[in-house]
């Protein structure tokens, strides 16, 4: 035992860990969900680090715990004292200091007296283009003991949160009230001061709501005491340990939790003891759409709904608590808790009932009063917009008649749901509400289903309208809102998108890339504008019109890098033609798949060697090549394959054949062109010829340019 | 089992040994015990202020003629206002709920964040909404700011739900099923009330009559501020007004008078009048006298 005791105590300590945990007030889960969650590297964990290094204090890890009543700070690899560091301070220029011999000047001397400083202690280092003496003083080495204090109330101090309070008057600011603070350093407790507050060295619990101060005495004792409480600290595993329970507990019942992140995101940072339950609810709700009964669940008490194999909400809820419960404390909060959804759920029922009274028609005129966006007109104007808009884009897009007229009408009742109780109970089922109410108008499914699915995809990851009525009308929509922020002067900046346009452009762009819905950017760029031309005015249109193919053309970019496609193949077809995407995207499909094959490489390099003898002509080259002005063997060669080839060229292109059409433009010039160069002298001495070789080469190149994708463009991979 | 009596009886006991003034509810029709002036101007100014009171509340848009188990267009607020906020202001709240009888080990008890605002006062505060068993049973809000003027000290404002809190007493699960005492329900003390006002704020409110009487409130509150309001302003009757366009507001609301366009229109023009009141109260401060903040019951 003694000898176990000294191998211990002769351990060097030279690095250890340090622990800061802020204990406050409930946290807004919300917050620290958008802090932890978002995918990125969390801010507060760069920091915390941050503040260690101003401290020249090296810690090899930091990580950053929530739950929502503690923030922990959790370094690791502490270094036992701060990192030497040298100060330097300029002094004088090089000339002041020295003399000719390079003797101390009496200046220098009496400053470095002044100073306390040695001439050894002095360098000469050049600063903003001319040198200086600087005196280098190093800085005291404190022992890390010393310095934590600082560093955990500057770590306090220097969260940064979009949402604060006060709640005394040290000034200080928080999302909630701080009530704790404690500071460890190995077994050490770090003692410091931050919003009014002194550290100690214990942690609170809180047991049936009890606060409770438990001493601790080391990192360690930290961490054990907070799994024996029952505490999970560490929000991955308490999102897992979440998961866990509401999978433990639908199995039994044959059920699947409706997937729903946000809540499940929200509700691991609302718990910190993570216990769950099931529990069911009367069936005369199962009337109320799945969209209604889950999201009233989910909104109004943080409840997660169920559904069946087939997709069907089940009569059943789960509920995640925050805390140990026994099985009779759990069959009272279940019953109390299904009490409450019974009435939340009579409420939506009433909404729904009351909504029902007018039908979607009916409403539409009171969105006269419903701004669309300021100096852009009231949400009936862009009803109407979307409604004529429909009518012409929606043939052009290939819509069948049946379809166009679910378009229609779907463009002119997509917004009536807004002015309903539903809506404003809950903003999130705009849309959904619309195809409840529009099916039970007796709106055809068409029109009811686009309704429901106009606002997607909301979000990158959210699934694009299902129907092509839908997709349409989505597209519409996005377009509709695009055309008038950039009519009205809103485009995005780098930084700033407040109408989400860059969201709603790839929205568009994939409806178009991944559902192959045929839309022209131009018409449907054209078509906005006018429809908007009340509210902007001409030479505004006009100003608008390249931004805004300029601003679609640069999302297609981003959807099809997105989907793997090499960046210069996507410009490549993008230079031959951008009037469809879905067109465009299928040729950089095609182009893709070729891209490493021999007849496209040969195709490029006829294409590349072309361009580069165009690139220093200036003229106008004639559209005829005149079989007169041939001078040379190889020359007719290359003009009678020209000639015989072409057609049959374009009309595989037209085909749609791009793979038999690149192999045919291969087979057809690469050889004889590499000839071509290598005899033949294109800058002939007489213009005419020199034009007529210029302008045969010319119709080579734009044959594959024009139709299929500018080839100069390909860099060799 | 706590009656409905009983449970406002021992809240305010509670809060009495704690050293608050129990007031009496206000008299008038307000939306909120936020309204009442010991809440609206107690916030307001340097002094400390520790109040109680019940607030009968009106929002006549939530009737539902009686038939909802949970919303009702009038309801009973317990208000609670500290300033400065208490270091320890959660546990005097969980403690308070104890005192009535709560077993709160029974329950699963959270605070959900909530960033309280009434865009009529112009006031905001964060904090939360209390959760019991998933139903929210009490407003927790430390105040930032009231009529646009930020606060300091911080006062904290606790604000129950009379009638949830007493279901969880009784194990009920309709308000209306509530014991008020021994002999009488909340049903039958309420129940016919609730439903005559329904049908006057859903369907028989005259809508000019209430426009007219907006602008006459408006006219009077405006009169008594004067252009400029001074420490001389009767800032009492005048913020009365205020509440009376407030509460019409409400109503012409409940009507579907007031087209989306119009609401935020009106709601700003209430918003001005209070502003002016506790510009006007404010202002006191400043010539040493502050009769509206005695009244508030310091």
């Amino acid at each position: 035992m003694s000898a176990l005791k000294a191998k211990v105590k002769a351990r060097p300590v030279d690095a250890a860990e340090a622990l800061l945990e802020i204990g406050s007030e409930e946290l807004p889960a919300t917050n620290l969900a958008d802090l932890f969650e978002n995918g990125a590297a969390n801010p507060l964990e760069a920091a915390a680090r941050k503040v260690y290094e101003a401290h020249r204090i090296g810690i090899d890890a930091i990580r950053v715990y929530a739950t929502p009543r503690r923030l922990v700070f959790h370094a690791t690899g502490v270094q036992p004292r701060q990192a030497a560091h040298d100060v330097l301070t300029r002094l004088l220029t090089r000339q002041e200091s020295y003399d000719a011999d390079g003797r101390p000047t009496e200046k220098l001397l009496t400053i470095l007296k002044h100073r306390n400083g040695r001439a050894e202690d002095t360098l000469v280092q050049e600063s903003n283009g001319k040198e200086y003496v600087f005196l280098k003083k190093a800085e005291p080495v404190k022992p890390t003991a010393q310095v934590l204090p600082e560093v955990f109330a500057e770590i306090v101090k220097g969260l940064n949160f979009p949402k604060n309070m006060y709640w005394n008057d040290s000034g200080f600011h928080f999302p909630r009230p701080i009530r704790s603070l404690l500071g460890l350093y190995g077994s050490r407790p770090v003692s410091f001061e931050a919003a009014g507050l002194r550290s100690r060295a214990e942690t609170v619990f809180f047991s049936k709501s009890r606060r409770q101060r438990v001493p601790v005495k080391d990192t360690a004792a930290y961490f054990k005491l907070l799994t024996q409480r029952g505490v999970v600290l560490d929000q991955v595993e308490r999102k897992k340990r979440v998961k866990q329970l509401l999978e433990s507990l639908s199995r039994p019942l044959g059920a699947r939790v409706y997937d729903d992140p946000f809540l499940l995101n929200e509700v691991t940072y609302l718990v910190e003891t993570p216990e769950g339950l099931a529990a069911p609810f009367g069936r005369e709700f199962l009337d109320l759409p799945l969209e209604v009964l889950t999201v009233s669940m989910a909104r109004k008490q943080r409840l997660f709904g169920l559904v069946d194999r087939s997709g069907r909400v089940m009569p059943s809820f789960l509920a995640v608590l925050d805390g140990k419960a026994t099985e009779s404390q759990k069959k009272i909060i279940s019953r109390n808790m299904e009490g409450i959804l019974r009435a939340k759920l009579q409420d939506s029922l009433f909404f729904y009932r009351e909504d029902q009274k007018l039908t979607l028609e009916k409403k539409r005129p009171e969105l006269a009063g419903l701004v669309f966006l300021k100096n852009a007109g009231s949400m009936l104007e862009k009803s109407e917009r979307l409604e004529r808009l429909a009518g012409r884009v929606g043939p052009a897009a290939g819509l069948d008649a049946q379809e166009v007229r679910d378009l229609q009408r779907a463009a002119r009742l997509c917004k009536s749901d807004l002015l309903t109780q539903m809506v404003g109970e809950f903003p999130e089922l705009q849309g959904i509400t619309g195809r409840y109410y529009a099916a039970a108008n007796g709106e055809s499914q068409g029109t009811a289903l686009a309704i429901g699915e106009q606002y997607l995809p909301r979000t990158v990851n959210d699934p694009l309208p299902s129907t092509r009525v839908g997709c349409v009308l989505s597209a519409l929509d996005k377009a509709d809102l695009i055309a008038a922020c950039f009519g009205l002067g809103l485009e995005p900046t780098s930084s700033l998108d407040p109408y989400g346009l860059r969201r709603s452009a790839v929205g568009v762009m994939k409806i178009a890339v991944e559902k192959g819905v045929e839309l022209s950017v131009p018409e449907l760029v054209d078509g906005c504008l006018e429809e908007l031309s009340k509210y902007v005015p001409e030479d505004k249109r006009k100003a608008a019109r390249g931004k805004l193919i300029g601003f679609y053309k640069d999302r297609f970019k981003a959807v099809l890098a997105d989907r793997g496609h090499r960046e210069d193949v996507i410009d490549a077809a993008l230079a031959a033609r951008f009037d469809s995407p879905a067109e465009t995207a299928r040729r950089v499909e095609v182009l893709s798949k070729l891209a490493s094959g021999p007849d496209f490489i040969q195709a490029s390099k006829v294409v590349e060697r072309t361009s580069n003898i165009l690139k220093g002509n200036k003229a106008e080259l004639p559209r005829q090549i005149r079989a007169d002005l041939i001078r040379e063997d190889l020359e007719r060669e290359v003009y009678e394959l020209y000639s015989r080839h072409a057609e049959d060229i374009r009309r595989v292109v037209d085909g749609g054949d791009l793979a038999g059409a690149t192999s045919l433009y291969a087979r057809t010039f690469f050889a004889i062109l590499e000839q071509f160069f290598e005899k033949v002298f294109v800058n002939h001495e007489d213009p005419a010829v020199r034009t007529n070789r210029l302008a045969l080469l010319k119709g080579i190149r734009d044959l594959y340019t024009e139709k299929i994708a500018d080839l100069s463009k390909i860099r060799p991979s | 089992m706590v009656t409905f009596q009983e449970l406002i009886a021992k809240l305010s006991d509670y809060w009495a040994k704690k050293g608050c003034a129990v007031l009496q509810p206000y008299d008038m029709e307000v939306g909120a015990g936020t309204f009442h002036p010991a809440t609206f101007f107690g916030a307001l100014g340097p002094e400390p202020t520790q109040v109680a009171y019940v607030q009968p509340t009106r929002r006549p848009t939530d009737g539902r003629y009686g038939d909802n188990p949970l919303r009702t267009q009038h309801y009973y607020q317990y208000q609670v206002l500290l300033k400065p906020s208490p270091d320890e202001a959660q546990d005097l709240y969980l403690d308070s709920l104890r005192a009535v009888g709560l077993k709160l080990e029974e329950h699963d008890i959270r605070f959900v964040q909530d960033d309280w605002e009434s865009p009529t006062l112009g006031a905001s505060g964060l904090g939360w909404e209390v959760w019991l068993d998933s139903l929210e049973v009490t407003q927790f809000t430390y105040f930032q700011q009231v009529a646009g003027f930020p606060l300091k000290p911080i006062s904290c404002e606790i604000t129950y739900g009379l009638e949830r809190i007493c279901m969880f007493l009784q194990g009920k699960h309709d308000l209306f099923d509530l014991r008020w005492d021994s002999r009488r329900s909340y049903g039958d003390l309420r129940k016919a009330c609730e439903i005559e006002y329904c049908r006057y704020n859903f369907e028989t409110s005259d809508i000019p009559t209430l426009h007219q009487l907006f602008e006459i409130y408006e006219r009077e509150a405006k009169r008594l501020l004067g252009p400029e309001p001074d420490a001389k302003s009767l800032v009492l009757p005048a913020y009365e007004c205020t509440l009376k366009t407030s509460h019409i507001f409400n109503m012409l609301d409940a009507r579907g008078a007031v087209s989306v366009n119009e609401r935020p229109t009106y709601i700003a023009r209430v918003r001005a009048l209070a502003k002016r009141c506790a510009q006007a109260h404010m202002k006191r401060y400043e010539t040493a006298e502050a009769p509206a903040a005695q009244e508030a019951g310091r």
